[in-house]
C-alpha cells in the first residue's frame, strides 16, 4: 500500500516539459534547453516530502522559461543512475539540488527549502563555469571586465602560463557589458561600473583566496595561491 | 646458637603455620602489586593516545558504552551513513576530517577476520563541492558556512597532498584520500600471519580486491584487519548505508568541545562524544581500580596481621616449656622478644616478596591477555607492598612477642 502511495504520489509530481523515459532523461533535456533542473529526491511520501514539493512547484511555476524540476524516489530502480549520481541513497531525505544546464551542482538543500534558496541556486552562465570548474577541482580565476575590448590583466596571462599551475586553473572572463552577468558581478561584490579589471581567485570548494586589481601580478597571483596551500602544484606537494 | 638460625629452625619445624600466614600476607602483596602495575600501563597508554589522536570526536548509535577509542566500531549497532553527509552538509566549523567506518566479520585464508569499511576523503569533497555556492557567498561575507575556525588552519586543503595520497598513512592519520572500489589495506599482524604483500589479490566476502598496501604496527585492532571502501563493504555484507561510527577530526580542542554540542543538535538519535571524555572514562576506571586494589590490600592485610598474631599466640603458647628453658639458661625477656619478631618479620619479607613475584606474573599475562596493554612495574606499589607487609607482620607479632617476654620459667616448668 505504502509503495503504491509512493508511486501515486511520484506520478503526481511529474513535471511539464514532456515524456521522457527516465527523470535522468528529463534532467539531460532541460539541460539541453539551457534551463536549471531542480532534482527533488524522497522516500515517502510524508509531510517533509509534500511541503518540499509544493516550494519547487511555486518556484517553478514563478520562473518557467529557465527552471523545470523532477522527482525522484531513490528506491525507483529505474532512476538507480541518478540516485548514484547524487549519492541520494546517503543523504537525508527530502532532498533538493539545484543542477546548472552545465551539469554543476548549485545547491543542494535538505529537508526543507524556501524560494529565496532555490532562486540562489540560480547562477548567471559564468557564474555557474566557475562553479563547475571548482567542482572539478580546480582553482578559478575569475576577470571582471569594464568592457569587452578590455584586455586580460597581465598577471592572470602570466599565472595561467606558468607550468606549475598546467591544467589546474580555469579562468572565467564577465564583462560588465553583458546584461545576463549583473548578477554575477553582483554575487562577486564588484561594482559593475568599475572602469578598472578586478580578479578573483576561488580554490575548491568554493574557498575565496583573494581580490585583486588589474595591475596585481602573476608571481603575486602564485603566492597568493601556495600560501593557501590549495595549489597542488609540485613545489609544495615535495615540502 | 645465634638468634636467626634458632627462627630458621623454628619456621621449619612447624612449616603449616608460617606458610598459612606467609600466603595471606603474599595474596594481599601480589593484589596490590598485580593492579597498580596494570593501571600505571593503562595510565600511560591513554595519555599516548591522547596525544595521538587529538581533537577527535566519535559519534556512535545512542547507549553504545565506549572504553577502547580504536575499538569504537566493534559494538554492533549501527547508524544511517546519511549523518556523514547531514555533517558534511551542515559545514561546521572545526570539522577538518569524517572518518566513518563499518565493520562486518569475515573469512580470509580460513581465518576469521574482521572487515572495515573505510570512506575517502574524495567522496567528502564530492558532496562539499555541492555546496560551492553557499561557500562562494559566505566566503565573500564575514560571516558564513566554511568559515576557518580562529587560530586553526582551517578547512582541510580539497585537492590531496602528498602525504594524503599514501594509503599507508592511513594507520597514523585515519585518513585515506582515494580508494578504488576494488582495492584493499592489510593490517600489520594480518599481513604477517597470512603472509599476504602490497599487490597481491585477496578474496573477501565473495570479491576479489587488490592489496594496495601493508598498514604499518599500530598496536591497536587495525593490525588485523582489512580495510576496504565503505560502499563496497556495505554492498558485498548487504548492510545497506549504514555505518557503527562515525569519527570526527576537530581542529584544535576548543573546536572539538564546542562542536559536541552542534553535532548533538544536528544529529540527536546519536550519541556524540570527545576522546577526552572517553579518556576521561578510562581515567575513572583506573582510579576506581587503583583505589580497589588498596582496598583488597588492605583487607588481605588485616586478615594476614591477625592470622600472624593468632599463629603467633599459638606458637608462644606452645613453646612455653622452650622458652622458659631459654630463659633458665639466661636469654632475657629482650633476647625472647627479637626471636618472636624476627619470626615474624621473616614470614612478612617472604610473604612480601612472593606477593610481589605473583603479582608481577600475574600482570605481565592478565594485562596483554585480558586488558591489551603491556605491563611496566609500579615501583610504588612494590615498595609499599613491601614495607606494609613487614610492618604488619611485625605489628602483629608485638602482642605474642611481649607476652612470650613476660613468660615465668618457673611457671613454664610447672604447666609442663
Amino acid at each position: 500500500m505504502r509503495h503504491l502511495l509512493s508511486l501515486l504520489f511520484a506520478f503526481a509530481f511529474i513535471p511539464a516539459i514532456g515524456y521522457a523515459a527516465t527523470r535522468t532523461d528529463q534532467v539531460e533535456a532541460a539541460a539541453k534547453n539551457g534551463k536549471y533542473t531542480y532534482v527533488m529526491f524522497y522516500r515517502a511520501n510524508d509531510a517533509a516530502t509534500q511541503r518540499m514539493a509544493s516550494t519547487i512547484r511555486s518556484q517553478v511555476t514563478e520562473n518557467e522559461e529557465k527552471t523545470t524540476w523532477v522527482t525522484v524516489n531513490v528506491r525507483d530502480r529505474k532512476e538507480a543512475s541518478l540516485v548514484k549520481r547524487f549519492d541520494a541513497s546517503r543523504i537525508p531525505l527530502p532532498a533538493v539540488f539545484g543542477v546548472a544546464p552545465n551539469g554543476a551542482v548549485t545547491g543542494v538543500f535538505r529537508q526543507k527549502v524556501d524560494q529565496a534558496q532555490l532562486t540562489q541556486a540560480i547562477l548567471t552562465p559564468k557564474y555557474a563555469d566557475m562553479v563547475k570548474a571548482l567542482q572539478n577541482q580546480q582553482i578559478a580565476v575569475v576577470c571582471l571586465m569594464p568592457t569587452a575590448d578590455t584586455p586580460i590583466p597581465a598577471g592572470v596571462t602570466t599565472l595561467q602560463q606558468n607550468p606549475e599551475f598546467k591544467g589546474k586553473l580555469h579562468r572565467v572572463t564577465a564583462y560588465a557589458t553583458e546584461v545576463a552577468e549583473a548578477g554575477f558581478f553582483q554575487r562577486m561584490q564588484v561594482d559593475p561600473t568599475l572602469g578598472a579589471p578586478a580578479v578573483l581567485m576561488f580554490a575548491p570548494p568554493g574557498t575565496h583566496l583573494g581580490t585583486f586589481d588589474a595591475a596585481v601580478s602573476g608571481e603575486e597571483l602564485a603566492q597568493e595561491l601556495h600560501k593557501s596551500g590549495k595549489c597542488n602544484c609540485s613545489k609544495c606537494q615535495k615540502k | 646458637m645465634k638468634l636467626h638460625s634458632m627462627v630458621w629452625k623454628e619456621i621449619l619445624r612447624r612449616p603449616g603455620q608460617s606458610l598459612t600466614a606467609l600466603l595471606i600476607v603474599a595474596l594481599g602483596v601480589s593484589a596490590l602489586v598485580a593492579v597498580e602495575s596494570v593501571v600505571a600501563s593503562s595510565e600511560q597508554r591513554v595519555a599516548s593516545q591522547m596525544q595521538q589522536l587529538g581533537a577527535n570526536i566519535l559519534i556512535l548509535p545512542e547507549g553504545v558504552t565506549l572504553q577502547d577509542y580504536h575499538a569504537a566500531d566493534a559494538h554492533g549497532r549501527s547508524l544511517p551513513e546519511e549523518y556523514v553527509t547531514r555533517i558534511t552538509l551542515a559545514q561546521k566549523v572545526g570539522v577538518e576530517e569524517l572518518a566513518p567506518k563499518l565493520s562486518v566479520p569475515a573469512e580470509l585464508g580460513g581465518d576469521s577476520i574482521v572487515v572495515t569499511g573505510i570512506l575517502p576523503r574524495s567522496e567528502f569533497y564530492k558532496k562539499s563541492a555541492w555546496q560551492s555556492v553557499d561557500l562562494l557567498t559566505a566566503g565573500l561575507s564575514e560571516n558564513g558556512v566554511g568559515k576557518k575556525h580562529e587560530g586553526c588552519g582551517g578547512r582541510s586543503c580539497q585537492i590531496a597532498t602528498t602525504d594524503k595520497t599514501d594509503l599507508s598513512s592511513y594507520a597514523t592519520t585515519r585518513i585515506v584520500h582515494e580508494l578504488d572500489m576494488n582495492s584493499a589495506l592489510v593490517g600489520a599482524d594480518l599481513a604477517k600471519s597470512q603472509g599476504i604483500k602490497k599487490g597481491q589479490g585477496i578474496r573477501i566476502l565473495g570479491a576479489s580486491f587488490r592489496v594496495e598496501g601493508i598498514l604499518p604496527a599500530t598496536g591497536t585492532s587495525d593490525d588485523g584487519r582489512v580495510l576496504a571502501h565503505l560502499h563496497r563493504v556495505q554492498e558485498l555484507a548487504d548492510t545497506g548505508p549504514i555505518v557503527n561510527v562515525i569519527e570526527v577530526m576537530g581542529c584544535c580542542e576548543e573546536a572539538a568541545t564546542d562542536l559536541v554540542g552542534e553535532l548533538d543538535a544536528l544529529l540527536p538519535d546519536a550519541r556524540v562524544v570527545t576522546i577526552s571524555q572517553i579518556v576521561q572514562t578510562q581515567v575513572t576506571v583506573n582510579r576506581l581500580m587503583n583505589r580497589l586494589s588498596y582496598v583488597i590490600f588492605g583487607i588481605l592485610m588485616l586478615i594476614g596481621g591477625a592470622s600472624i598474631a593468632s599463629v603467633m599466640f599459638a606458637n608462644v603458647t606452645e613453646r612455653r616449656r622452650e622458652l622458659g628453658t631459654l630463659m633458665a639458661l639466661g636469654a632475657t625477656p629482650g633476647m625472647i622478644s627479637r626471636m618472636i619478631l624476627l619470626k615474624a618479620s621473616t614470614v612478612g619479607v617472604c610473604g612480601g616478596v612472593c606477593g610481589l613475584g605473583l603479582g608481577l606474573m600475574a600482570a605481565y599475562v592478565a594485562g596483554p591477555q585480558f586488558l591489551g596493554v603491556s605491563t611496566n612495574v609500579s615501583m610504588q606499589a612494590v615498595m609499599i607492598g613491601l614495607v606494609v607487609a613487614v610492618i604488619v607482620s611485625l605489628v602483629a607479632s608485638y602482642p605474642p612477642a611481649r607476652k612470650a617476654a613476660h613468660l615465668d620459667p618457673c611457671l613454664c616448668f610447672q604447666d609442663s
